[in-house]
């Protein structure tokens, strides 16, 4: 064959050979250098690294301990934020790039179309638009220490990008091959919207549209039915005897004005097609539920006599772990934070220093409204105040299709700046010549939640940690915090509204306003300021010796009138386990092991208020002789469950059989009327009203079938509900009883990104607790519960030991699957066990058998 | 005959068997070394597809027929990648990420290994394919150099 030929043939198959690898990927993904194989060789930490920049002022000694939490021992703050960021990239890198992709709306251009109506959600809320804003307004903040924090964000950023620079282009973590990307460079722009994403996870909340549906079908009475404004009897609130403050807390208020008549058939049609634009962001409030434990516990009840704090924040369960922890310490002041951060960001939300100590849950406050917007014939501008035509503010957001043209999307607005703010409220959707906009408190840019965290982890003692709180903006968190002064508090803060614009915070029909949509052109229902610090319920070191919060009502509502709060806390089961617990300790008792079990606890108080009235109920019917088996099984299983205390441990039956009693229970009672009035499907009353009905009202109409002609009373639909629940169990589980253990129905998943690569996931597996337990694990497949637990020990703080306290999170600390770091506190987590938090004060003191790697940063 | 006379004979011979060698086949080894050395050096940059390269530059100063330029590129190649995966093996749990890999692909579960075992055959047609293409390239540009197959093929 002539040379040319065959020059011609190989060259042909070598170009072929190499198009294959370039078109499939396959050649950069196996390539020994920049490959996937960086998974491995970056999944142990370098025994020792050296990392030299010149912008650093002085020497960085860092030891990762051995679940490869960095403890830093830094010369000035300046060099931490550095070091910060190098590490937490070097740990999670691409999770927190990812992230900036979805909350900037940036999916379709990696996925497709099929992303597209997902990322227009995240645009109409606009996080990189509402970072922006609060980055400049940070910039030219009057706050003294504000200069300083952003050079601190900036030294954050330059930490990241170091690392970028040093990985690129040849050891990204290989999610960048495969999708064929490289990281961009972080900003504090990135930071900022990051804590606004965060801001609206913790929360924005859609239920004012809800109970407007729900307004229309019954009225707006109902409201008391599914989440009452006023306590019911058994609650325990946040903070207990509020007492007023001295001043008078009241704002600019402009005059009463007339009132319009309401349409709530327009509002509620308006409501149903707004929730139909919110089915891709929802925010974990509304997904999970509040579902987050904190307290704290005064010297005089503790062994030691020093505080005890503890805190399980609970949001959704993932990996790489939505936390990342770390440690400094100034070897020149000697002051040391230790805590935890959503990584992407510099900001110790939950921690403990030399002094003081602070966990969270949110208060699930109200700081959203949704307003009806009355439009011009064009659509084009929208009525404010009575008389004012505004034109509707439009922004226009480009978003890139990963194979499809650009898509152009206009963000249209209003503003309801009656009084003092002027941010912009985005509108959501419109009909007949009305339009429905948002306003969230998590739009004004002020930077106080950036300078409030920053003052708070530099804090020590109560008093400036309650001046930093006073600036706090969103989301609402009930801040707890203990020190080794011996004070103990609790802080439910953020920026609230005021909705008084007509010089009442009720509407005309005596409801708060801001439980239904409001009307944003009429100028009745405008925000006229936040609520005055002051006027915040908080305490202090009660005379009851403990503080507690687990999302519950903040305060007895039925005292605190002078300004509304919410309609919308959780249930209040898991803070009546708590408090049911500290209420009875002794002086003197509670210990950290105490501590650990009543985090790890499985009690369901609300399972031990239906149960006797279910077996009570029983016992009224049959007294005794009950002919039908199954049924007669399943009381003797409930009796003996009853009697052994309703703890939901996932190898016993009852708890099957309680869970699908009660949510049964709820669909029984109240589906009738839901059906008859077209609203199957909305939101359902809440257990709390079931159990006031239950206890206090047992003849209640809705206990009524509406579909019988007889009338019924609560002992006949539990009756009916208990004869339903074996039906549908035996159908489900079998008609074997004793395998219908809780562990079987009862799963707990943790994914990995929403479990796109199965095989880097936790698989499901059986767990203990439901709803309702302070050791929370709510629905049947869990895939939300206690973030990380933490318990701070003042006394170890007190003495400088080492060791202080103890916390464990499920997952670990490195984003890379193939890290003996990616997964090592699960276990712990699982089995409800802690690492300790190693708090050593000097670098001399770090104990050497903790140093399983060594990175100095040198300038 | 002595001892020593022994050893002496014995190392000129090996000596003259090496020379004869190096001789009649040193463009193997040149070509060998050429094609690890660019291997190592384009792959430490990350640039695995500039393997077909330095197979091709081998292939071009060797000459010789094609099979023994693919079995050179191949050869020096998989060398290199091999040396790789063998640091990569040190240094990180190389074979649990097969083993992820694989379960994620759904093929080679249990025999996962097989993984590294295919990317250094990857890795060897780059320097393979490189090298036959460079040789008749050079056979190309160089037609009167080149002997025929036959004559490369006896190395003489």
């Amino acid at each position: 064959m002539n040379v040319k030929i065959k020059a011609g043939i190989s060259a042909g198959l070598t170009v072929l050979f190499l198009l294959s690898l370039v078109i499939t990927n396959y050649g950069s993904l196996l390539s020994p250098v920049g490959g996937i194989w960086n998974s491995s060789n970056q999944a142990n930490y370098p025994k020792y690294m050296e990392i030299q920049d010149s912008s650093l002022n002085g020497p960085v000694l860092t030891y990762r301990d051995n679940m490869g939490i960095p403890h830093m021992f830094v010369e000035s703050e300046r060099d931490f934020a550095f070091a910060i960021g190098y590490l937490q990239a070097q740990d999670r890198l691409f999770s927190f790039d990812i992230q900036r992709r979805f909350v900037k709306g940036q999916v379709a251009e990696l996925m497709g179309p099929a992303f597209l109506d997902s990322d227009k959600e995240y645009r109409l809320i606009g996080f990189e638009r509402l970072g922006r804003a609060m980055w400049a307004a940070l910039q030219v903040s009057t706050d003294p220490e504000a200069p300083k924090i952003v050079s601190l964000m900036e030294r954050f950023c330059d930490g990241i990008n170091r690392y970028i620079r040093d990985i690129s282009p040849n050891n990204l973590p290989m999610e960048y091959l495969y999708l064929g990307i490289t990281p961009e460079p972080w900003t504090p722009l990135d930071i900022c919207m990051l804590a606004k994403y965060m801001s609206y996870m913790l929360s924005f909340l859609p239920y004012d549209l809800t109970s407007t549906i729900l307004a229309d079908a019954f009225g707006k009475a109902f409201i008391n039915v599914v989440t009452p404004i006023e306590p019911f009897p058994f609650e325990t609130p946040v903070i207990p005897d509020f007492s007023t403050p001295n001043d008078t807390g009241e704002l600019l208020i402009k005059g009463p004005s007339e009132s319009g008549s309401e349409d709530l058939t327009l509002a509620s049609t308006l409501a149903n097609l707004t929730l139909g634009k919110m089915t891709h962001l929802k925010s974990w409030i509304e997904q999970y539920g509040g579902c987050s434990n904190n307290w704290v516990v005064n010297g005089s009840l503790t062994t030691t006599g020093y505080p005890i704090l503890c805190g399980d924040p609970h949001l959704p369960l993932m990996l790489p772990s939505i936390w990342w922890e770390f440690h400094y310490v100034n070897i020149h002041t000697g002051e040391s934070l230790y805590g935890v951060a959503f990584p992407g960001t510099p900001i110790c939300e939950i921690g403990m220093n030399n002094f003081i100590g602070w966990s969270a849950t949110i208060t699930a406050n109200d700081v959203n409204d949704f307003y009806i917007e009355k439009l011009s014939p064009d659509g084009s501008s929208y009525l404010f105040n009575k008389t004012q035509w505004r034109k509707i503010e439009q922004v226009t957001e480009v978003i890139k299709v990963k194979g499809a043209p650009d898509y152009l999307m206009t963000v249209n607005f209003t503003r309801h700046n009656y009084t003092g703010d002027n941010f912009q409220c985005p509108i959501y959707t419109s009909y007949k010549n009305h339009a429905v906009s948002v306003k969230w408190t998590g739009c004004d840019p002020d930077p106080g939640i950036i300078l409030a965290f920053y003052k708070m982890a530099h804090s020590a003692n109560i008093t400036q940690f309650r001046d930093a709180l006073k600036l706090y903006t969103c989301p609402g968190q009930n801040f707890v915090f203990g020190s080794v002064q011996g004070d103990i508090g609790m802080f439910p803060t953020a920026r609230y509204p005021v909705r008084n614009s007509t010089g009442s915070i009720k509407d005309n029909d005596g409801f708060f306003k801001g439980i239904f949509l409001l009307n944003g052109s009429n100028g009745e229902d405008e925000w006229t300021g936040y609520i005055p610090f002051e006027w915040i319920p908080q305490k202090i070191n009660p005379d009851q010796m403990y503080l507690a919060s687990a999302n519950q009502r903040t305060v007895n509502t039925t005292e605190y009138t002078k300004y509304y709060l919410s309609y919308t806390y959780d249930e209040g089961y898991r803070a009546r386990s708590i408090n049911r617990y500290l209420s009875a300790a002794e002086p003197h008792s509670i210990t950290v092991d105490d501590m650990q079990r009543l985090q790890a606890d499985t009690f369901d108080v609300a399972a031990s208020v239906f149960i006797p009235s279910l077996l009570e109920a029983v016992e009224t019917r049959y007294g005794g002789n009950i002919a039908d088996p199954w049924l007669k099984q399943t009381i003797e299983i409930l009796t003996d469950w009853n009697l052994s205390g309703t703890y939901m441990d996932r190898t016993k039956v009852a708890p099957t059989i309680w869970y699908k009693f009660i949510n049964l229970f709820i669909y029984e009672t109240f589906s009738d009327e839901y059906a008859d009035n077209g609203v199957l499907g909305q939101m359902f009353p809440l257990v709390p009203s079931l159990e006031d009905l239950i206890r206090y009202h047992p003849d209640s109409i809705w206990f009524n079938d509406t579909s019988t002609p007889q009338t019924e009373n609560a002992t006949d639909i539990m009756l009916i509900t208990l004869n339903t629940t074996i039906a549908v169990l035996r159908t489900s589980l079998g008609n074997d009883i004793t395998a219908w253990k809780w562990g079987r129905v009862h799963q707990m998943e943790i994914q990995y990104l929403e479990g796109v690569i199965p095989q880097f996931d936790i698989p499901k597996y059986p767990t203990d607790g439901d709803d309702w337990t302070i050791n929370v694990a709510a629905g049947y497949n869990v895939h939300a519960g206690p973030s990380m637990r933490m318990i701070i020990d003042f006394s170890h703080i007190a003495q400088n030991d080492t060791y202080i306290g103890f916390l464990s999170y499920p997952g670990g600390q490195s984003g890379n699957p193939l890290s003996p770091h990616y997964r090592d506190s699960f276990e712990l987590w699982k089995n409800c066990q802690y690492h300790t938090i190693l708090f050593p004060l000097t670098s001399e003191e770090y104990p050497s058998d903790y140093i399983e790697a060594t990175v100095v940063f040198k300038p | 005959m002595s001892t020593t006379t022994k050893v002496t004979d014995f190392l000129k011979k090996l000596g003259e068997k090496a020379l004869a060698f190096l001789k009649y086949q040193h463009y193997y080894i040149v070509g060998f070394l050429f094609v690890v050395l660019l291997g190592v050096l384009f792959e430490l940059a990350g640039w695995w597809y500039l393997m077909l390269l330095a197979g091709g530059f081998a292939g071009f100063l060797m000459k010789k027929s094609a099979i023994s330029s693919f079995v050179i590129g191949f050869a020096g190649i998989a060398l290199v990648w091999f040396c790789f995966f063998v640091y990569f093996m040190i240094i990180g749990p190389l074979f649990e990420l097969t083993a992820l890999i694989a379960s994620i692909l759904g093929f080679l579960e249990g025999s996962s290994e097989v993984l590294v075992l295919i990317t250094i055959i990857i890795g060897g047609l780059l320097g393979g394919l490189g090298a036959i293409t460079g040789t008749y390239i050079a056979g190309l540009i160089y037609p009167t150099e080149t002997p025929s197959e036959k004559v490369q093929l006896k190395g003489k």
